[in-house]
């Protein structure tokens, strides 16, 4: 027989799938989600085309391209930043909202499965939002940030753990002290 | 005092259980047991700690000391071995709203291991009579609808504790009616054993066969309906939380626990 309070990843899925739910409910997140990356993406690359083309200078030695192209990774890793820890922050107090948490709470739902699944909500939510902003940084800029390769995933995998730290500062304060 | 139940037919022991919240009392001392298949009423005015005790049982309130054991099982550091064996409903505590009912049902039958999701779903809502608003989002239903739905919710895992907080609370008669009328059937059907904390007292005298009175948190009485009724000498179980929240005795003895 199973032991019931070990680690299940049917209750992360269920966690998983009622957010999922959540997302497909409403068109509007999930626009909100693509469109303010898609805005900033395009601010920045706009003023880094501005740039370039103001330097006149032909590649390799353009430096205003050089930081322009910064501007655009830093642009894109700020969003893998914000957008996974709203994506764990926004899923948790969403049950705040809809003043889900003691159902939770009374359920066999455990306090890890629960995290995963926010996790796994953060890494959902970040594909949507940042994933058709790294292919229009591809079309429009020319910069493409998969091409870093594998040295890209130990960085991007620090950028997690950290929106991850922020979202599990942030969550517990909100949880305690808001209204 | 009663002699010790034996364990395999208690579903839940609490034992001198207080919350405090730095001078104030919000509950406690209390100790009671639960036989199985039995439904007791947990009474009280507002403030008399009653939505405090369920919070404590359900784990979402730690007690500041005592022990609560549900099917032997300590809450306070074993109780995801019993949560699949328990569940609560209560009208204070939403559904998501979003969600359709459905949707809402089903990632709740996940988080108990429930097999056949969509079947178990099709059964609640037959019994309960959702089946016309299953794939409406659950913000939008009416407060007897919604009270359904979260019956359904309580009920998806067959618990084997149920936790009741005024569940017929804000509903009209007719439906608080049919919902008295289904826990009735439940219990008899399933051998549940069903914690009701209420503010309606017919609904106690017809539901519970048993009956814990608090008062300012602690408990002041504790038998059956008919047992309150010869106490008191009333003829219904209005008159004697009247006479307990009032402190009148009409001269009868009360047993203090």
């Amino acid at each position: 027989m199973s032991n019931p309070a070990a680690f299940s990843l049917g209750r992360v899925s269920a966690m998983v799938l009622r957010y999922t739910y959540l997302l497909r409910s409403s068109w509007p997140r999930i626009l909100e989600m693509i469109y303010w990356p898609a805005v900033q993406m395009l601010t920045w690359g706009f003023l880094q085309t501005y740039l370039v083309q103001a330097q006149g200078v032909a590649p390799p030695v353009n430096s205003a391209a050089i930081a322009a192209g910064a501007l655009i990774g830093g642009v894109l890793l700020w969003d893998i930043l914000l957008r996974g820890q709203q994506g764990f922050s926004f899923s948790f107090l969403e049950e705040m909202w809809s003043r889900n948490i003691p159902n939770l709470l009374m359920s066999p739902l455990r306090p890890a499965e629960f995290v995963v699944a926010l996790m796994v909500m953060s890494l959902i939510r970040l594909a949507v939002g940042v994933v058709p902003v790294t292919l229009m940084a591809i079309a429009f800029f020319g910069f493409n940030h998969w091409a870093l390769g594998i040295a890209f995933a130990p960085f991007s995998s620090n950028l997690l753990c950290l929106e991850r730290r922020l979202a599990g500062f942030g969550n517990p304060v909100a949880l305690r002290a808001g209204r | 005092m009663s002699s010790p139940l034996p364990a395999s037919n208690v579903a839940l022991t609490v034992k001198d259980i207080c919350k405090s919240y730095g001078e104030t009392v919000a509950a406690g001392p209390l100790s009671f047991s639960l036989t199985v298949d039995s439904t007791t009423g947990l009474l009280g005015s507002n403030g008399a700690g009653k939505t405090t005790t369920i919070g404590m049982i359900m784990g979402l309130i730690e007690p500041t000391s005592g022990s609560i054991r549900v099917f032997g099982r300590d809450m306070a550091h074993e109780r995801h071995h019993v949560l699949g064996r328990m569940n609560f409903e209560s009208p204070y505590v939403d559904m998501p709203h979003r969600l359709t009912v459905r949707q809402n049902l089903r990632v709740f039958a996940r988080f108990y291991g429930i097999t056949d999701i969509e079947g178990k779903i099709a059964r609640l809502a037959e019994d309960l009579a959702l089946a016309e608003f299953l794939d409406r989002a659950s913000g939008s239903l009416s407060a007897g609808q919604k009270t359904r739905v979260a019956l359904a919710k309580a009920l998806i895992n067959d618990p084997e504790l149920l936790l009741l907080d005024e569940p017929t609370a804000s509903l009209d008669p007719d439906t608080a009616d049919w919902v008295r009328a289904y826990l009735e059937s439940h219990r008899r059907d399933r051998n549940c054993t069903i914690l009701l904390a209420s503010h309606n007292m017919p609904e106690v005298e017809r539901l519970c066969d048993r009956v814990i009175m608090l008062k300012r948190g602690s408990l002041v009485d504790d038998a059956s309906p008919m047992e309150l009724l010869a106490r008191y000498g009333r003829s219904n179980l209005e008159d004697v939380f009247l006479d307990v929240a009032r402190g009148r005795m009409n001269g009868k003895s009360r047993v203090e626990s």
